[in-house]
């Protein structure tokens, strides 16, 4: 095989090396059957159910057999507080009001560290775990015992955007491949007729650095996140142009393979023209896969009700949960979630009214959360599901000022959980100081939590690698990394 | 075999050597630890949580407890594992076993008592490369022209580029194809050299000339075309991460970052020569004369990404990323090299070490962006206008570090201004300090455009190459090194790098010229059964390659058939319309991006404002390149959304309509000619017999359902079918894969 082209386009799984297998193998293209052709140039280019025999697109193999199949990151925007959600701080209650005199830097660009604030919000045990939890998510706690919560995470930066792409992508500097473009890499697709990494952001606004968060980076544009509406059209130019039916569709699509069929009589060894071909038919099937996918009519009351889509505090990301929970039956191997975009109290982003804030947000997602993981279970999808969730860090045990129940960020110690596939539930791993402000116990960074992330999807971090500029790049970086054990089961 | 002598040798050795000589810490014991010890266990790795960079670290030993038990090296752990040929671990990274002598040497040292000179921290910056073994690598060594070479087949050679690879072809085998027809190749050489296809006039001019220099003359008309600087500025904007906007949360704009790319397309039209090129991007502040085009070029260092909102805490780190965006950034565009490893770490690969990467950071780390706390600025230049660029305020920079394991809290010793030592056995001067700056950049410039300099012009040659040919002679057209791929034609690559410097005087367009005008160039396109069994890759250009166009061509094309082209020339980015899903997950919605209207939408690609966190999805969707840093080539996937917005797009859909507007306006009710005319605008060449009566049939079909599906009296039915049929033609696989 030439070693030019593996160089040269330096990830795995390539059209060219399709080509050069194709022709090693001393085969037309046009010998291949439909269906093989079809799963390699699908949404995102890698093995169909069923076509995985001799398949020549060398995805990486998971290097763990137990895994999880599906990833779903429900990313709650804006950075939540830890202590008013998981992390429970009765110290607060003593201190409230005085002024902070400690040593710990935290907040964001020099802004004042302020006065300790209480958390207003009950704390509770809840199922056989006894896990401690807000009075915020009354839904989720339900779920207790399927919670891993990570108390004493840390993270690089206390900016939004370098927030974000770090959990995002593992650098608090733009341009690197997202953790679902990895996972797409490495898992492959099951379903050549729906996009493999989605993401679904809040009506109010995307996550701020924009786009760069679902980005590929350096990897090849199939790997980046499709942006999709849980409703309606959900993909980019899905629909016919204006004022075009599904007849005049047809006619002209024919009309295409028509030309296309003639002009390759003199090509029919160019794999790529037959791609396109198949392309155009493939995109045609996916109008009406993708929109079935979001359309929930036929979804019962009971169902709709459990996400909340009927109430309009909850319809939003009670839908995405919905639709989360369809995509997954259908294949799609990573789809995040956005709750909060734009700015500050649009997001979780507390720092006027932190309080408020939360309220609004959690109370948006908490019955939608937790009828998806009752769904998942219910289907049997759970163990095959990670589920994630948490912001890009937390928030100050502090308020910014007095009478002014804003909390800013906390970038060294905040909390997220995980649940699902491979989790092992109903316990917190790790400690923050008395206060809530730094981790002191098991703390671990946001690049253990993705080396644990990639653990529980079946990959070794250290060899899921894509070599680019020199060097075999990783999620994690070039560091080692902690794998977070005690939260696999 | 007697044993007797080799043990007595030793036996002596031990009793007298070891005595004699004391063992010296910086001779003896820090190179063993440096070359054998080091990769693993540094602070960055720890590997069994041990590390060897300084007394008190190695002294409280690792994770199976203390290795060194002072006065008594049988005791040491560590002795013991050298011993016991586990370290350094055989597998993977390359280390070397200690030799006996060197081990012999350092139990020495653990007798004596492990003396350790005061305050010093071994780093792995100190592991010597062998620089005269390096410099033997192919792409390190001079350029030397060579010999021409003869062919069996002469009658095919137009110039040396057509000896070599022929040359090459003959050797195994095979031969070029035939040459391709003049209308396949009057619109690759228009795409190839402008972006855009021939017009119908051109198409009229150039089939119906027959002069035998008629190939010649439309090379240079099209060489001469502004739309060459255009096409290939945009090759240039890749390589130099350019962007309008900064990335992150803010996003803003770079105020006057378009005159660059104006500057670059100008450049190209002007053929300006490429060493002056390099000098001006790299140093237009520091020559002797600036003037405001080439102060306007220093804005290449500008190009990256900036993040307006660094905590206090963060500020060294960051700034350390940003200088290491410039190292990267000129290294691989200039010098085809991949040096970013080398600064936590000597390059695994390659001879660059973390001297070779302070030391580039010594001369581009005096730049700084001349922001007002979040805000981006511009510089006034006399009374010429603003431009955007970083600027020197000193003539004597502030030392520069080398960063132990790469972070900014580590600092290691002062580093000088150097260039890569593989690349110079001897340094180019740097000014003790400059006139207005340190002039160190210029001292770099400077010593980049040599003659003699052995990667510039085989990296610039190669890049053009690969433009030209979907595939460079070095494939790996930014990694020149040890994993960069080995040139399919080295003989051809040199001779070109040589002839580009010496004959061609680093004339850009000479090289154009001279590849368009070789037959390797001017081949047909097609497939043959048995060349493809020999040379299955085409490495040996058995045919011209067949590839996908960009999609800046795809695009601009389609306004160029259209007749919605809009010409004008120059200024800041254009905000294109972008679909409302696009808008409704960005931060900041309506705020980040007004669509523009009207006639300035049509301009071409390279116009285009484009955002770091909005990418335009006709962009994105067809390998748009990454912008953060630099990109050497892009990617060409082939997957279904490309086919939903190319088929379903408002943009293509609106390009149809006018395209069918235009055919009937101009070919009124003669529907043979408007078949005619789609496919010599969108192809440059009549439909066969074949494809006319399909699309007639087509348009008769159509116009007839469209007359049946109408609830009310159908209006402009012809249009509306030829909408249709012209929607069909922007999304052929011939528009996409030119001949």
């Amino acid at each position: 095989m030439g070693d030019l082209y593996q160089r040269e386009e330096l990830g795995k799984a390539l059209l060219q090396t399709r080509r050069n297998f194709i022709l090693q193998a001393g085969a037309g293209f046009a010998a291949l059957p439909l269906a093989t052709i079809l799963g390699r140039d699908g949404f995102f280019n890698s093995q169909a159910i069923g076509s995985e025999t001799s398949s020549p697109l060398r995805t990486p193999a998971p290097h763990f057999s137990k895994k999880a199949k599906h990833c779903v990151f429900l990313f709650m925007n804006g950075a939540p507080s830890q202590v008013d959600t998981f992390d429970h701080k009765p110290a607060l209650d003593k201190y409230h009001g005085k002024p902070y005199a400690g040593k710990t830097k935290v907040g964001s660009n020099g802004r004042a560290i302020g006065y300790l604030m209480r958390s207003p919000f009950e704390f509770n045990r809840h199922g056989k775990s006894g896990l401690e939890i807000s009075s915020l998510f009354p839904n989720t706690a339900l779920h207790a015992d399927d919670l891993c919560v990570l108390k004493a995470l840390y993270t690089d930066t206390a900016a939004h955007s370098s927030g974000c792409l770090q959990m995002n992508t593992g650098s608090p500097l733009t341009g690197k491949p997202s953790l679902g473009s990895w996972l797409s890499y490495g898992l492959g697709s099951l379903n050549e007729s729906l996009p493999n990494y989605v993401v679904m952001t809040d009506p109010r606004g995307g996550p701020i650095g924009g786009a760069p968060n679902w980005g590929n980076g350096y990897m090849p544009a199939k790997y980046q996140g499709t942006l999709f509406r849980s409703g309606g059209t959900p993909l980019l130019d899905l629909s016919n142009p204006m004022g075009v039916d599904q007849r005049s569709q047809r006619y002209a699509l024919d009309f295409l393979n028509e030309l296309n069929q003639q002009h390759l009589q003199g090509r029919s060894n160019e794999s790529d023209l037959h791609a396109r071909i198949s392309n155009y038919e493939l995109a045609y099937r996916m109008q009406t896969s993708a929109t079935e996918v979001v359309n929930i009519d036929n979804e019962s009351s009971e169902i709709k009700n459990m996400y909340g889509v009927n109430n309009p505090l909850t319809a939003d990301f009670g839908r995405k949960c919905l639709v989360t929970r369809r995509l997954i039956e259908k294949g799609v191997r990573f789809i995040q979630l956005y709750s909060g975009g734009g700015h500050i109290e649009s997001t979780w982003d507390g720092h006027n009214d932190c309080i408020t804030n939360h309220k609004t947000h959690a109370a948006e997602t908490d019955q939608p959360i937790a009828a998806l993981m009752m769904d998942l279970k219910q289907r049997g999808l759970w163990d095959d599901t990670l589920l994630v969730w948490g912001g890009e860090f937390g928030r100050t045990p502090t308020s910014e000022g007095v009478n002014k129940p804003g909390r800013d960020h906390n970038w060294l110690g905040f909390t997220m959980w995980l649940a699902g596939g491979g989790v092992r539930g109903g316990q917190a791993i790790g400690e923050t100081d008395e206060l809530g402000f730094e981790g002191v116990k098991d703390r671990y960074h946001v690049s253990d939590l993705h080396a644990t992330i990639l653990h529980l999807m079946g990959f070794d971090y250290r060899h899921l690698t894509y070599f680019y500029n020199g060097l075999d790049q990783k999620l994690t970086g070039t560091l080692e990394r902690k794998i977070i054990t005690k939260a696999i089961d | 075999m007697n044993f007797g002598t080799p043990l007595l040798l030793l036996i002596v050795l031990f009793l007298f050597a070891v005595p004699i000589q004391a063992a010296d810490f910086e001779k003896d014991i820090a190179p063993v630890l440096i070359e054998h010890c080091l990769e693993c266990h540094q602070p960055n790795k720890k590997s069994g949580g041990l590390d060897l960079t300084s007394f008190i670290m190695m002294k409280a030993g690792g994770d199976q407890g203390a290795v060194l038990v002072l006065g008594n090296p049988k005791e040491s752990l560590m002795i013991q594992r050298i011993e016991a040929g586990e370290m350094p671990p055989k597998e993977g990274r390359g280390l070397k076993a200690v030799a006996s002598a060197d081990l012999l040497k350092f139990k020495e040292w653990i007798s004596e008592g492990a003396k350790w000179p005061a305050n010093r921290t071994l780093g792995i910056h100190e592991r010597k490369v062998d620089l005269k073994a390096a410099r033997e690598f192919w792409s390190f060594q001079k350029v030397k022209r060579p010999a021409i070479p003869k062919v069996k087949d002469a009658s095919r050679v137009s110039n040396p580029i057509d000896s070599f690879i022929i040359s090459k072809l003959e050797a195994n085998n095979l031969s070029l194809a035939q040459p391709a027809s003049k209308g396949n190749l009057l619109r690759r050489a228009s795409l190839g050299i402008r972006g855009l296809p021939p017009t119908l006039e051109e198409q009229d001019r150039f089939l119906k000339d027959q002069r035998p220099d008629s190939y010649l003359s439309l090379v240079e008309q099209f060489l001469g075309d502004p739309a060459h600087g255009e096409k290939w500025a945009r090759h240039w904007l890749d390589l130099v991460r350019y962007a309008d906007s900064n990335g992150y949360e803010r996003d803003a704009a770079k105020p006057s970052v378009w005159k660059y790319r104006d500057y670059v397309i100008a450049a190209f039209n002007n053929d300006k020569p490429y060493d002056r090129f390099v000098l001006e991007q790299i140093a237009g502040d520091e020559l002797p004369e600036p003037s405001f085009e080439t102060m306007v070029a220093t804005g290449f260092h500008a190009l990256g990404t900036w993040q307006d909102e660094v905590d206090p805490l963060e500020a060294a780190q960051y700034r350390a990323d940003e200088v290491d965006d410039l190292i990267r950034t000129t290294t691989q565009t200039f010098l085809g090299l991949t040096i970013g490893c080398a600064r936590c770490h000597n390059h695994k690969f390659d001879p660059l070490t973390m001297v070779d990467y302070y030391s580039l950071g010594a001369i581009l780390s005096p730049l700084k962006r001349p922001n007002q706390g979040r805000t981006d600025a511009d510089i006034p230049y006399g009374n010429f206008g603003k431009l955007y660029r970083l600027v020197e305020s000193s003539t004597k920079p502030n030392p520069t570090h080398l960063l132990l394991s790469g972070r900014a809290s580590n600092l290691g010793p002062e580093m000088k201004p150097q260039v890569p030592a593989v690349l110079a056995p001897q340094q180019p001067e740097f000014p003790e300090k400059g006139k207005q700056t340190s002039e160190r950049r210029l001292a770099l410039a400077q010593w980049l455009i040599q003659k003699d300099n052995p990667l510039v012009s085989r990296v610039i040659v190669n890049r053009v190459w690969q433009q030209h040919f979907g595939v460079g002679l070095v494939a790996t057209s930014s990694d020149f090194g040890q994993m960069g791929a080995r040139p399919t034609h080295p003989e051809l690559l040199d001779w070109l790098a040589h002839w580009f410097v010496h004959d061609a005087k680093w004339s850009l367009k000479e090289l154009h010229r001279l590849i368009l005008l070789s037959e390797t160039y001017r081949q047909d396109s097609f497939h043959r059964e048995a060349a493809a069994l020999v040379d299955p890759e085409n490495k040996f250009l058995w045919r011209f390659p067949y590839k996908r166009l960009d999609i800046e061509s795809i695009r601009d094309s389609m306004l160029s058939v259209s007749g919605n082209l809009n010409k004008s020339m120059q200024g800041p980015g254009i905000f294109l319309p972008v679909p409302d899903v696009v808008i409704e997950a960005h931060t900041d919605k309506q705020a980040a991006w007004k669509a523009e209207s009207g006639n300035v939408i049509n301009r071409r690609t390279i116009y285009a404002f484009v955002k770091r966190t909005l990418t335009l999805p006709l962009l994105e969707t067809f390998d748009f390149c990454d912008t953060t840093q630099s990109s050497e080539k892009r990617s060409s996937t082939n997957v279904a959304p490309q086919a939903l917005t190319l088929f379903n797009s408002q943009f293509v859909n609106h390009q149809a309509e006018q395209l069918a507007f235009r055919l009937l306006r101009d070919f009124k009710d003669d529907q043979g000619m408007q078949v005619e005319m789609v496919f010599k605008l969108c192809l440059a060449r009549s439909p066969t017999e074949s494809e006319k009566a399909a699309m007639l049939s087509f348009l008769q079909k159509e116009s007839k359902a469209i007359q049946m599906d109408a609830t009310k009296a159908p209006s402009n039915i012809e249009h509306r079918a030829m909408v249709q049929a012209c929607r069909v033609m922007l999304n052929l696989n011939e528009f996409l894969y030119p001949n």
